[in-house]
C-alpha cells in the first residue's frame, strides 16, 4: 500500500508540465444578446470532417467555450465516445482565466478512459475530462481528431448547441470529400445551402451557425432539440463493417437493414419440435402468436450486447434459442424466426422509444434506438415488444404508441406509425367507501382500476412480495398515516389490459378535530398536479400523455354530526382538459364525484395562463375539506 | 399399529428428503433445487443463494506472496426478476499505473440446470460469452451471462482470483439483498500473517478455527526449498441468512449487514524483521507521521506567503483569521467533488487549482500554521463508508480528515476543503463522524466528535392579518443558522435566479411573495436571513372563515411510511425549529375553535415538538417548536418515528374556525 503511492507520486511529478506566461487567449467581449439566459457561450465550434473513402474519415473538432456561471459547469466537460469504428487520435485542451491568461493546458493522458457499458458487453468506449475551476467566467479550448474506419453510415452530425441555457456564437462545419461521392443533406433550423470554398487542403463545403441565443428550459416542453440548429449528413451509398447499402430513402435502408437478416432466422430442431407442439392445439393465428409470445416469455431475458455491426444486426435465432439471452433486435428476430416456423410472416420494425417522429424524407440510422416485430394478421396487426414480453400479448405500451417506425420488409423498408390509444383509454378510477366515526378515525373499502398507460404505472404490482403492494398503495394515499389490509386484485392482461386492486384502510386521524368541528378531506387518493412556473411562456406547451381521472367517494359521516360547509361544484373546460366536481349529501352520506380527462397535445404559448390556471384549481378541489359540526 | 408405522414412516422420509434437499459442492444437483417453487423461509425472494462460497489460501509464486481466491455460488431462480442473477460482473484491481499488484481471474465456468420433461439439462456457458471492461484507472471488471436461464432455472458459477495484494483480505460482506441457504468462507493464513479478525451484523457469521501446517516452494538463486509454515484455517459459516435490502436515511447500510472484516497487523516473514502495521491507534499516527505522503505533506510550507501576508492578519480574531485564510485558500483551489487522504499530488492541486479535500486541507493547514495558529488533521472515515472500527486499530478504514485549528486554548473548531455553502463547524454531513482522532494525540483524549459541532436551527417569526375577503396577508421573517444556512445557499444557487427561487416557495406554501430580500447568501457565516410579504387564499363562507394557523407547516408529508424497516434510521445532523406566529383576527370575527396546545415526544426526548396556542384581543400566537435531539434511530424505534411524524403532521394540519359576529353582519348591512 506504501509502495503504490511512492509510485503514484512519481508519476505525478512527471506530469506536472510547464505554461508560460505570456500564453493568452484574445477574443472579442460576448454581445449582450448571447449573454441573455445563458450559463455558457460556444465562441467557436469547428467540425470538419475529411472523407477519405467510403470506410474511412478523419473528423477534426475545435470547441471553444466561455463557461459565465457554475450552473453552466458541466458544459465545459470533455466527453468523446469511441468504438469499433471511430478512435481517438489527438487531444489538447486549454483553460484560460477570466482575462484570457492561459491557466493550463490538458493533455490526452489526462483524460479519464473507461469502457463500462451497462448491458453485457460493448466495442464502446469514452474518454472525459472535467475541469473544476475556482472562479468564473472561465474558457475552455479543446482540439481534437477521430479517425473513423470500417465504415460510415453516417457522417458526425453538426450539432453546435449543446444544451438549454447556452448560445452559441458562431460555429462552423466543413465537409471535404471528393466531387463524385453523392451526399444526402437534411438541415433543420438552419440551411442546407453551404459555401463552397477551398483552401490548403483542398475544396470543402461550409455551414455556418451564428448568433444562436440560448434557450430556456422550461416545464411541459418538447425537446430542446426541436429548436436547436441541426445538420445531418449521409453518404447516398455506404459501406458499414463489410456491407454495402443505399441510403437514399426509407425503402432502401430498410432493404439493407433487411440484408441483415439473412440467414439469421434458423432455429435448432429441438425449439422446432417445442414449437410445433405449443401451437398444435391453436384454432387460429392469433392464438399461435400468443402461444409463441408467452413462450419467449418464459425462456428468455433481455441482456444487451453490442459489437461492431453487431450495434445494428441481430444476433441469430439459432444462438438466441441456445442461449436464452439477447437484445431487443436479437430477441425480435427469434420471435420472427418462430412464427415463420409456425406458418405466420412477421416484420423485424425498427424504432425510437425517444422521438414520436422521425424525420420522413430523411433516412438515417441514427434515428432509431430500438426494434419490436409487427405481426400483420387477417384482421389486424399485432406489435410484438419482445424485450419485455411481460407486457400483456397485443398491447401497445407508451413508449412506443403513436410512434412513426420502419417497418422492414423483403422489398425494403416501409414508414408507419404505430396506432396509438385515446385519452379516455388511459384510466384510472377509486371507487372508496369511507366510514368515519366521532374521534375522526375512519375505514375506507377502496377499488383502484387502472387501465392501459396507468395500468402501466403499476405494472408488476403482482408480483410484489405483500409488504412491498403496501408500500405501494401507501404512497398514494395523501394520509400521514394509514393502515393498508385486505389487498386483492384482478389483472386483465388483455390487449387493453388492466388491474383491479381492492383493499382497505383505517386511519385513527382522517378527520381532523378542532373543538366542535371536524375537516374531513374530500380526496385523499388522488395527489396535487405538479405546480408549474409563472414565468413567461417562449415555447408550446406539450402534454405528451393525455389521460382521466375518475373517482367516486362516498363518506358517511358520524350521525351527531352535521355539515356546516362542503366544497362547491366545480366545472372547468377548456382546451387541455375537462374537469368536474360534485358533491351531494344524502343524510350522513356525502358522495364525492371527480372527473378529470387530460388531452395529449402540444398547445400555443398563449394559452400558458389557463394552463398554470386550471392546474392549481384542481389541485385545490382535490386538497379541500368537508366542515362538520357537532350537533348541539 | 398401522398409524404408528405411517407415522415413523412419515418421520424417516422427511429425514431423508432434508438430508438430501442442497447439494454444496460444485457440479452436483439435487432434485428438490430443481423443483422447488419458493424458499420457504421468505416466500417474496426472487432468487436464492443455495450456497455462496469463498475459499481463500496464501501461495507463494514469482518472488512473492499472492492470496488465491475461489469463488463459487448456486442460485435458484423463483421469480423472473430473479433471472438478473444470471448476469455477473465481478470487479478486479488492475491499476493502470507500472508496478501496482495485480489481480487475474481465472477459471471461469458457469452451469444452468434446468428440468426439461423430467431430466435434468445441464447448459455450460461457453467461454465467447465472457467480456472484459476497464472501468476506470484503477479498475477493470469481467461480465458474463448464464445461457438458458428462466423461472425455475438453478445456476451455478465458480471463478479464481489471483491477487498481488497479499496484505490485504478485503472485507467479506456475505449478507446480499436475496436469502442464502449456506455460506462458507474459508482462509487460511500462515504464520506470516497477523490479521485482526472481526465478525458483524445482527446475523453474524459463526467462525470455526483450526490448526494447519501448510508448505510453501520457495525458488531463490536457482535453488528451491519447500517451507512447512503453521497456519490457522478459519471457516465462517452462515445458514439460512435473510435477505437485507438497502434503505433510504441511513449512511452506511453495509455496517448492518452480516459480514468479516480484516486488518493486516503484523508480518514475520522467516530471516526477516518482524514488521509492526496497526497494532495501535497510536502506531498508525507514528507510520502516517513518518509518510512522505501524509506526515511529509503536513510540513508543506505555506504555498501562498505573499497572499496570506497580504490579507494583513495581525490584529485579527481567530476566527476571522481562518475566514480570510479559507476563502484565499478556495481562490487558489477548487475542490473537485472528490475526498481523499493522501498528499501526494498536493503540488499538483496547488498547480492546476484544482484538488479533492485532503489537497486543499493540506494547504489550509500550512497557511493557517503561518499565520500562528494550530491548526491539525482530524482523521476519520466518511459517513458514507462506515465508521473507524470500536475493535481494532484499522489504517484500511481511514479514508479522510478535515481540519480542526485552536480557536482558544481549550476550543476548537472545524473547516474542510470541502465546504462550499457551510461555514467554520459547518460541514458537509458525510464529515460529520462521531468517531475521529485528532492526528498525533495518544490515549482516549484523541477521539473526538463531529456529529454536533455547529448549531443547526430555523427561526422564524410571522405576523399576519387574517382578512374578512378570504385571505391572509403578513411578514415572514427567517433565520437559517447551520447546516440550514448551508442549504439554504445551496437551493439558491440551483435555480436560475431568485424568480426561480421565490416561485418555488410561493408553490410550496401556496402563498404568494412580494419584497423578498435575504442576507448572508453569499458570506462564509453562519446566517441567512430571509424576509418577505406574503399573501394567501383561506377558505371562507358567509358565516365563518377556516384557516390552518400553520402558514408555513413544518411538516406536511410522512416520509416514514413504510411497512417494516430492518436497518436503523439516521438523521445527519441534529437541528431545531421553531416558528412563531402571531395573527390578528378581523374585526367582526370571533374564535369558534381553537387547536389545544400539545407536546409530543419520543420517549428518550429524541425528538420533541411543541404547539403552544393563545388569544388575546384579537390576536392569535402561536409558538411552535421542533428538535431533533437524536440523530440515530434503531429498526425497533423505527414504528414510533413513523407515528411520532404522522401526530406532527396532524398538528400542523389543524384549523381555527373564526365566525362572523352580529356586529359585522349589522355593518354589512348598512353598507
Amino acid at each position: 500500500m506504501w509502495r503504490n503511492k511512492i509510485i503514484l507520486l512519481f508519476v505525478a511529478l512527471l506530469t506536472i508540465g510547464g505554461v508560460k506566461a505570456e500564453d493568452k487567449l484574445v477574443l472579442p467581449s460576448i454581445p449582450d444578446s448571447l449573454k441573455n439566459n445563458a450559463y455558457s457561450v460556444i465562441r467557436l465550434y469547428e467540425q470538419e470532417f475529411n472523407y477519405l473513402s467510403d470506410v474511412s474519415g478523419t473528423q477534426k473538432e475545435t470547441l471553444i467555450i466561455t463557461i459565465l456561471d457554475p450552473k453552466g459547469k458541466g458544459a465545459a466537460n470533455f466527453n468523446c465516445s469511441c468504438d469499433k469504428f471511430r478512435s481517438l487520435k489527438k487531444f489538447r485542451g486549454e483553460i484560460y482565466d477570466a482575462n484570457g491568461n492561459l491557466v493550463r493546458k490538458i493533455k490526452q493522458s489526462e483524460l479519464t478512459y473507461s469502457e463500462y457499458f451497462e448491458g453485457l458487453a460493448s466495442d464502446q468506449n469514452q474518454y472525459f475530462y472535467e475541469y473544476d475551476p475556482s472562479g468564473y467566467p472561465f474558457t475552455i479550448k479543446y482540439e481534437w481528431e477521430i479517425k473513423h474506419q470500417n465504415g460510415l453510415i453516417g457522417l458526425p452530425v453538426f450539432l453546435p448547441q449543446r444544451s438549454d441555457n447556452q448560445s452559441v456564437e458562431k460555429a462552423i462545419y466543413k465537409l471535404y470529400a471528393p466531387e463524385s461521392t453523392d451526399f444526402i443533406y437534411k438541415a433543420i433550423n438552419m440551411s442546407v445551402t453551404p459555401e463552397k470554398k477551398s483552401d490548403k487542403n483542398g475544396s470543402y463545403k461550409e455551414w455556418t451557425s451564428i448568433n444562436k441565443k440560448a434557450l430556456e428550459d422550461e416545464p411541459f416542453i418538447e425537446s430542446w432539440i426541436h429548436w436547436i440548429p441541426r445538420l445531418y449528413i449521409v453518404p447516398r451509398l455506404f459501406s458499414y463493417d463489410g456491407t454495402q447499402g443505399d441510403m437514399s430513402n426509407w425503402n432502401s435502408f430498410g432493404k439493407w437493414q433487411y440484408s441483415l437478416l439473412d440467414k439469421r432466422d434458423l432455429l435448432p430442431d429441438a425449439t422446432k419440435q417445442k414449437l410445433a407442439e405449443l401451437t398444435k392445439d391453436c384454432k387460429t393465428d392469433r392464438e399461435k402468436v400468443k402461444a409463441i409470445y408467452d413462450y419467449l416469455a418464459k425462456t428468455t431475458r433481455y441482456v444487451s450486447i453490442q459489437l461492431g455491426i453487431g450495434g445494428l444486426q441481430p444476433t441469430s435465432a439459432t444462438e438466441v434459442a441456445k442461449m436464452g439471452f439477447s437484445d431487443c433486435k436479437g430477441l425480435s428476430n427469434y420471435a420472427k424466426a418462430m412464427l415463420k416456423e409456425v406458418g405466420i410472416a412477421s416484420n423485424y420494425t425498427v424504432i425510437s422509444t425517444q422521438q414520436k417522429k422521425l424525420l420522413a424524407d430523411f433516412a438515417s440510422a441514427n434515428q432509431m434506438n430500438h426494434v419490436i416485430l409487427q405481426v400483420p394478421l387477417a384482421k389486424d396487426t399485432v406489435w410484438l415488444e419482445c424485450t419485455a414480453p411481460e407486457i400483456p400479448f397485443g398491447y401497445i405500451h407508451s413508449n412506443i404508441a403513436g410512434n412513426d417506425a420502419l417497418v422492414v420488409t423483403e422489398n425494403g423498408g416501409v414508414f408507419c406509425k404505430l396506432p396509438e390509444y385515446s385519452d379516455e383509454k388511459n384510466k384510472e378510477s377509486h371507487n372508496a367507501t369511507i366510514i368515519i366515526n366521532e374521534d375522526g378515525k375512519a375505514t375506507a373499502n377502496v377499488t383502484q382500476t387502472s387501465h392501459l398507460m396507468q395500468y402501466e404505472e403499476i405494472f408488476g404490482f403482482a408480483k410484489l412480495a405483500p409488504n412491498k403492494q403496501i408500500d405501494l398503495l401507501r404512497e398514494n394515499i395523501s394520509l400521514p398515516e394509514a393502515l393498508i389490509n385486505n389487498i386483492s386484485y384482478i389483472e386483465n392482461k388483455s390487449a387493453e389490459p388492466s388491474i383491479a386492486i381492492k383493499y382497505n384502510f383505517a386511519c385513527e386521524k382522517f378527520g381532523s378535530k378542532t373543538g366542535n368541528r371536524m375537516f374531513v378531506p374530500i380526496n385523499v387518493l388522488r395527489q396535487e398536479l405538479s405546480r408549474v412556473s409563472n414565468k413567461k411562456r417562449k415555447e408550446p406547451i406539450s402534454i405528451k400523455y393525455g389521460y382521466m381521472d375518475s373517482d367516486t367517494i362516498t363518506i358517511e359521516v358520524p350521525a351527531n354530526y352535521a355539515i356546516e360547509s362542503i366544497p362547491s361544484t366545480q366545472d372547468i373546460s377548456n382546451n387541455f382538459t375537462k374537469f368536474s366536481s360534485k358533491i351531494s349529501k344524502d343524510g350522513n352520506k356525502i358522495t364525492i364525484i371527480h372527473h378529470l380527462l387530460m388531452h395529449k397535445g402540444k398547445y400555443d404559448a398563449k394559452l400558458y395562463p389557463d394552463f398554470i390556471a386550471f392546474r392549481k384549481e384542481i389541485s385545490n378541489t382535490y386538497k379541500s375539506s368537508i366542515v362538520l359540526k357537532k350537533k348541539e | 399399529m398401522k398409524r404408528i408405522l405411517a407415522l415413523f414412516f412419515f418421520i424417516s422420509s422427511f429425514t431423508m428428503v432434508f438430508s438430501q434437499e442442497y447439494s454444496f459442492n460444485y457440479g452436483k444437483i439435487e432434485p428438490n433445487e430443481l423443483s422447488m417453487k419458493s424458499y420457504p423461509k421468505d416466500t417474496t425472494a426472487s432468487a436464492v443463494y443455495i450456497y455462496k462460497t469463498m475459499n481463500a489460501s496464501y501461495q507463494f509464486n514469482s518472488g512473492g506472496f499472492n492470496i488465491e481466491y475461489e469463488y463459487a455460488s448456486k442460485i435458484k431462480v423463483l421469480k423472473s426478476d430473479g433471472t438478473s442473477y444470471a448476469n455477473i460482473n465481478i470487479p478486479f484491481y488492475a491499476s493502470e499505473v507500472s508496478g501496482s499488484p495485480k489481480e487475474m481471474i481465472t477459471r471461469i465456468e458457469a452451469i444452468a440446470y434446468n428440468m426439461e420433461d423430467g431430466k435434468v439439462v445441464k447448459t455450460k456457458m461457453s467461454k465467447n460469452y465472457i467480456f472484459e471492461e476497464r472501468i476506470n484507472k484503477q479498475w477493470k471488471q469481467i461480465k458474463f451471462s448464464i445461457p438458458a436461464v428462466k423461472v425455475g432455472t438453478v445456476i451455478e458459477y465458480k471463478y479464481k482470483i489471483t491477487s498481488e495484494r497479499y496484505y490485504q483480505l478485503p472485507d467479506w460482506i456475505i449478507q446480499q439483498n436475496i436469502p442464502i441457504i449456506y455460506g462458507n468462507y474459508e482462509v487460511r493464513i500462515p504464520e506470516y500473517f497477523n490479521f485482526d479478525i472481526e465478525s458483524r451484523g445482527s446475523e453474524s457469521p459463526k467462525t470455526e478455527e483450526k490448526p494447519i501446517t501448510q508448505t510453501f516452494i520457495i525458488t531463490s538463486k536457482g535453488n528451491t526449498e519447500t517451507v512447512s509454515a503453521n497456519a490457522r484455517q478459519l471457516n465462517f459459516i452462515v445458514n439460512d441468512l435473510s435477505a437485507i435490502k438497502d434503505e433510504p436515511n441511513i449512511w452506511y447500510p453495509d455496517d448492518y449487514k452480516a459480514q468479516i472484516n480484516f486488518e493486516l497487523r503484523s508480518t514475520q516473514f522467516p530471516y526477516s524483521m518482524f514488521q509492526s502495521y496497526t497494532t495501535t491507534w497510536e502506531k498508525i499516527d507514528e507510520r502516517l507521521k513518518e509518510d512522505n505522503d501524509f506526515g511529509g505533506a503536513l510540513k508543506l510550507k505555506n504555498p501562498y506567503k505573499e497572499e496570506t501576508t497580504a490579507l494583513n492578519l495581525s490584529g485579527a480574531t481567530s476566527i476571522e483569521k481562518i475566514r480570510k485564510i479559507f476563502l484565499l485558500a478556495k481562490s487558489k483551489i477548487a475542490w473537485n467533488d472528490e475526498y481523499g487522504f493522501w498528499g501526494y499530488n498536493v503540488k499538483k492541486a496547488i498547480k492546476n487549482g484544482t484538488g479533492n479535500n485532503a489537497e486543499i486541507n493540506f494547504v489550509l493547514i500550512s497557511m493557517l500554521k503561518d499565520a500562528g495558529l494550530n491548526a491539525f488533521p482530524m482523521i476519520m472515515s466518511r459517513r458514507s463508508l462506515g465508521k473507524l472500527p470500536y475493535t481494532h486499530p484499522s489504517q484500511e478504514k481511514i479514508n479522510t480528515f478535515v481540519v480542526g485549528v485552536n480557536d482558544t486554548d481549550s476550543t476548537a473548531v472545524y473547516i474542510d476543503g470541502s465546504i462550499k455553502h457551510g461555514d467554520i463547524n459547518i460541514l458537509p454531513p458525510v464529515l460529520m463522524s462521531d468517531r475521529v482522532r485528532k492526528f498525533g494525540i495518544k490515549g482516549e483524549e484523541a477521539w473526538g466528535d463531529l456529529s454536533k459541532i455547529g448549531k443547526t436551527s430555523v427561526n422564524t417569526i410571522i405576523q399576519g392579518d387574517i382578512k374578512p375577503d378570504g385571505t391572509i396577508s403578513g411578514k415572514r421573517v427567517s433565520y437559517y443558522l447551520g447546516q440550514f444556512a448551508a442549504n439554504y445557499r445551496h437551493a439558491f444557487k440551483e435555480e436560475k435566479d431568485s424568480t426561480s427561487f421565490i416561485e418555488k416557495s410561493e408553490n410550496e406554501y401556496a402563498i404568494s411573495i412580494k419584497d423578498y430580500t435575504h442576507k448572508g447568501v453569499n458570506e462564509l457565516s453562519p446566517l441567512v436571513q430571509m424576509n418577505y410579504e406574503f399573501t394567501k387564499k383561506i377558505t371562507c363562507n358567509d358565516e365563518h372563515i377556516y384557516l390552518s394557523p400553520m402558514i408555513f407547516p413544518h411538516l406536511t408529508q410522512n416520509q416514514f411510511t413504510k411497512e417494516d424497516r430492518k436497518l436503523p434510521v439516521e438523521f445527519d445532523y441534529p437541528y431545531n425549529i421553531r416558528i412563531t406566529s402571531i395573527l390578528n383576527i378581523p374585526e367582526g370575527y370571533q374564535i369558534e375553535e381553537m387547536p389545544k396546545p400539545i407536546r409530543i415526544n419520543l420517549e428518550n426526548k429524541g425528538c420533541t415538538c411543541s404547539y403552544n396556542i393563545a388569544t388575546s384581543d384579537n390576536q392569535i400566537s402561536i409558538a411552535y417548536t421542533f428538535a431533533m435531539n437524536t440523530t440515530f434511530y434503531s429498526k425497533e424505534e423505527y414504528p414510533l418515528l413513523r407515528s411520532l411524524w404522522a401526530k406532527i403532521i396532524d398538528k400542523n394540519n389543524e384549523q381555527i374556525v373564526l365566525k362572523k359576529t352580529n356586529k359585522a353582519a349589522v355593518a354589512q348591512q348598512v353598507k
